[in-house]
């Protein structure tokens, strides 16, 4: 029962946000169509969503949380597939130069990865389109492909036409967000690399692969589950621009419809569960914190400060 | 009386003593980007004189000039050097312009970004106490979003409350403002971290002693000594807001369509290179990377260069 109070905490800092989330989300209703919000106080729109009930799509004339979790699904599926190419190819490259820096293959992947940060999705996103859409007409350029329904989930990934679909897509997020994670893990690895205990167990004549592994690699986890939390954002706006550009039917191009056609409700629900998607996603990092270093765990952290008291 | 004068080593004083200038000749990759980056900065000044056509002139354009290919290509006309984009304007004058507008975002927003971090780091590390607790409190509250996301989010939904032809009006300024507010954190952290290091020095409590006023010893004192990891994220922020606001132009929430941007033009031209036309987005696009390339290189030199332990991290 120690961590009673640390989830307490979190769920007050949680219901709070998500509170004000719900207040601007109710005022930017107001802003984009003002006649709903006439007939809809703040009281009345706050208890709604406390009741599960995020109104109307002006536009598909359906309750919003079902047109949302309807696209979720996609959007779900391509940064799942986004993620894995990522952490298949950024860690062993970091690994790899960071161990070597100056071997010409290290210098290329480096040299590569300078490019992938000055170059945006959308163009390497263009250049795919056009090269194996237009000019070889290998994969379709956009939608999702066929898709099968998994009880209320649809996937797109028993299909062969739906994998076709998110090749692409994936393939040029994965290429923006590879660069940015290759190099924070290579940065991170180099200091592990350079600190006390990788230079004793050197001396003390650990196997390198040992040392490269379960010193090096284990350290640098948790610098990395910071930057995953705090590129969560990144990797959403760019997964937005990426559905945008290869209409891919998720959540991302679903709000941009509801700007463009001005459909405030919509709009609206979006920004609240977005908040709380995020809110989620940052419990989730905390917890996996304490799995990979017991000492940031949130149900030690009582233990911890108790012990730091008594000497 | 000076007191900065006597220490540290900052950046101008640096490249008056031409260590900088012999380390740029030193670096190939860096001096060529240099180069590059120069002559783009040259060339979007110089837009409004040197470009073949006006594209924000309605006059100029005309329907039956759309689509044509770029010189090397069969069809193409030599009026139009690298073609037209689908509404018959002439892309390199385009593309002149949107560098321009592309620099012109890039060096207000990043201004506005220095500007509000480093006088937020300043106080923050040289009062300490409470306003460095409120202020690195709300650092920390703003680095938890993507400037990008928020970018997006902000000017989506001000698009959609203030229409689209209100909202053109005013998107290059918002687009300012929102990019130049969302990144403040990063200078301010960083400054912050220098300005404790160097408070307690002597020279700082010789100027105190002296009777300056805190704001002199900050402005004057403090902040040439801790200058230059500041011009490092400045440089790099100045590529991180020209992506964003290419990235937003490409949704059509940022540069409206009649003031071209290197993304609005992409954003435009993707619908016709379904069809075969690729230079109306490509060539913009190729722009829009050698000059986010040219900054990443000249940034990465200036980190090794300023910085010989080379501690600062990228973003």
């Amino acid at each position: 029962m120690t961590y009673f109070p640390q989830i307490t905490q979190r769920l007050l800092t949680g219901g709070i946000t998500i509170t004000l989330v719900a207040c601007v989300s109710y005022w930017i209703l107001s802003l984009i169509s003002p006649n709903l919000a006439l007939d809809l106080s703040l009281d009345q729109y706050l208890n709604n969503i406390l009741h599960g009930d995020f109104g109307q799509s002006q536009f598909y004339h359906q309750p919003n949380l079902e047109i949302i979790f309807e696209k979720l699904p996609a959007t779900f599926e391509l940064v799942i597939i986004t993620s894995f190419i990522v952490a298949l190819f950024a860690l062993p490259l970091g690994l790899y130069t960071a161990i070597a820096p100056r071997q010409k293959l290290a210098r290329g992947i480096m040299a590569f990865s300078l490019l992938g940060i000055s170059v945006p999705v959308f163009l390497t996103g263009s250049l795919m389109v056009y090269l194996f859409a237009v000019e070889l007409n290998w994969l379709p350029a956009f939608g999702r492909g066929e898709v099968v329904r998994v009880g209320s989930w649809s996937s797109g990934l028993f299909t062969v036409s739906g994998w076709q679909h998110i090749v692409m897509p994936a393939t040029a997020l994965s290429l923006t967000l590879l660069p940015l994670f290759l190099r924070l893990i290579r940065a991170e690895l180099i200091q592990v690399m350079h600190s006390n205990p990788v230079r004793l167990a050197q001396a003390m004549g650990i196997t390198p692969w040992r040392i490269w592994l379960s010193y090096g690699l284990r350290n640098a986890t948790l610098p990395m589950i910071t930057m995953a939390s705090l590129q969560f954002g990144t990797l959403m706006a760019y997964t937005l621009v990426a559905e945008t550009l290869f209409q891919w039917p998720g959540v991302g191009s679903l709000f941009m419809q509801g700007i463009i056609r001005g459909d405030g409700p919509l709009v609206a629900a979006y920004l609240v569960l977005v908040s709380i998607m995020f809110l989620l996603f940052n419990s989730l990092t905390d917890l996996a914190y304490g799995l990979f270093n017991p000492h940031l765990a949130p149900w030690r952290q009582q233990t911890q400060q108790t012990r730091q008291g008594t000497p | 009386m000076n007191a900065a004068k006597y220490h540290g080593h900052h950046v101008w004083r640096r490249f008056r003593r031409q260590q900088l200038w012999r380390q740029l000749k030193a670096n190939k990759t860096a001096f060529v980007s240099a180069i590059i980056l120069l002559t783009l900065g040259v060339l979007a000044i110089l837009t409004p004189w040197i470009s073949p056509f006006d594209p924000t002139n309605m006059q100029q354009q005309n329907i039956m000039d759309a689509e044509l290919p770029p010189f090397w290509q069969p069809g193409n006309e030599s009026r139009f050097l690298l073609g037209t984009d689908g509404l018959g304007r002439d892309l390199l004058s385009s593309i002149l312009y949107g560098l321009k507008n592309s620099l012109w975002i890039g060096f207000w927003a990043v201004l506005l970004q220095f500007t509000l971090g480093t006088s937020l780091g300043l106080c923050a590390g040289y009062f300490g106490g409470w306003a460095d607790r409120i202020i690195m409190s709300l650092a920390d509250f703003q680095l938890t979003f993507s400037s990008l996301m928020l970018a997006i989010l902000v000017l989506a939904i001000t698009r959609a409350a203030m229409g689209a032809h209100d909202y053109h009006i005013w998107s290059p300024w918002l687009l300012v403002l929102v990019l130049g507010l969302a990144d403040w954190p990063q200078y301010a952290r960083t400054l912050r971290a220098s300005v404790l290091a160097e408070k307690h020095k002597d020279y700082i409590a010789a100027a105190q002693v002296l009777g300056y006023k805190s704001r002199h010893i900050m402005v004057f004192h403090i902040l040439p000594n801790t200058l230059s990891p500041l011009l490092v994220i400045a440089t790099l922020q100045i590529a991180h807001v020209i992506l964003a606001e290419a990235a937003l132009s490409f949704l059509g929430i940022g540069m409206p369509y009649a003031n071209p941007s290197l993304g609005g033009l992409m954003g435009a031209g993707f619908e016709y290179m379904l069809s075969g036309i690729w230079w109306i987005a490509l060539l913009p696009g190729l722009a829009l990377l050698t000059l986010l390339l040219s900054i990443n290189l000249v940034a990465d030199w200036l980190r090794d260069a300023l910085d010989p332990k080379n501690l600062g991290q990228r973003p």
